[in-house]
């Protein structure tokens, strides 16, 4: 059985560039990248995946979600989270990274105001097939 | 006398589904994998534990901190805090009657309600008094 804390897989898990049909457990790729002194995923493509969290993510840069199911909420603002300081600690910060037809599980998003407001538009439009 | 820091080597958590954790080191992302079919952390002890991110922990009801270390709040404790935009908090470790008694907390946010975002506030930090 593959050990997933190890520190091969680890190495191996971030030098990956592109992830396709297939389960990401969120935090663990976030711990090994900060074992490798990386604070933050940059520079991933993620396709057909479900992202599992529990995880707080920062989208930052040019990240971007094209089709993704962001996550199952009645009220799409039980997604998001304000920060309450100018920095922000436990969140998984994403840096131009593509998410394309993935689906969120147990993954909420944090960021500036601009960004949850237009989250929050975005999402209630689409649960109201305005999209 | 205190029992912070903890300076004690890593002992990893054998077991996450027991009710009391003594002097042991645990993801909080393992620990909600392994509490998941309740949807939550519920009723369990931690005592001179280290607990690692990163994830947001929920402070559901009856949840108390004697003698913790929050972490690194790079200046003001607010930087751990975030403030849920709806009325659910999807995406964290929610932890209910969970009692922390000299425990440390690495890279971890917090949440809750608003009453309890103005307690965690308040909380003096090595840096200097709650902003």
């Amino acid at each position: 059985m593959t050990d997933v804390m190890s520190e091969a897989f680890g190495r191996e898990l971030i030098a990956r560039s592109t992830f396709s049909n297939e389960g990401v457990w969120l935090p663990l790729l976030a711990v090994h990248h900060m074992n490798a002194g990386d604070p933050v995923i940059r520079n991933k493509t993620f396709t057909d995946c479900v992202i599992e969290g529990p995880a707080l993510v920062m989208p930052m840069g040019s990240t971007t979600f094209d089709s993704c199911n962001m996550g199952v909420a009645a009220n799409p603002r039980s997604l998001m989270y304000k920060p309450q300081g100018p920095l922000l600690v436990g969140a998984v910060g994403l840096e131009n990274c593509s998410f394309v037809r993935c689906r969120m599980v147990q993954i909420g998003f944090t960021g500036a105001d601009a960004f949850l407001d237009e989250l929050a538009e975005q999402l209630v439009a689409a649960q109201e097939g305005r999209v | 006398m205190s029992r912070l820091p903890i300076n004690r080597p890593m002992s990893v958590a054998k077991s996450l589904t027991q009710t009391d954790f003594i002097d042991v080191d645990i993801n909080l992302y393992d620990l909600y994998a392994a509490h998941q079919q309740q949807g939550a952390v519920v009723g369990r002890t931690f005592t001179g534990c280290r607990l690692q991110g990163p994830a947001v922990v929920l402070i559901g009801g009856g949840t108390t901190f004697d003698e913790t270390n929050f972490g690194d709040s790079r200046g003001g404790m607010k930087n751990l805090l975030l403030q849920p935009m709806g009325d659910k908090a999807l995406g964290t470790v929610p932890m209910h009657n969970c009692t922390f008694v000299g425990c440390e907390f690495y890279n971890v946010g917090f949440t809750g309600s608003p009453q309890i975002l103005e307690q965690m506030a308040a909380v003096p930090t090595a840096t200097g008094p709650a902003e």
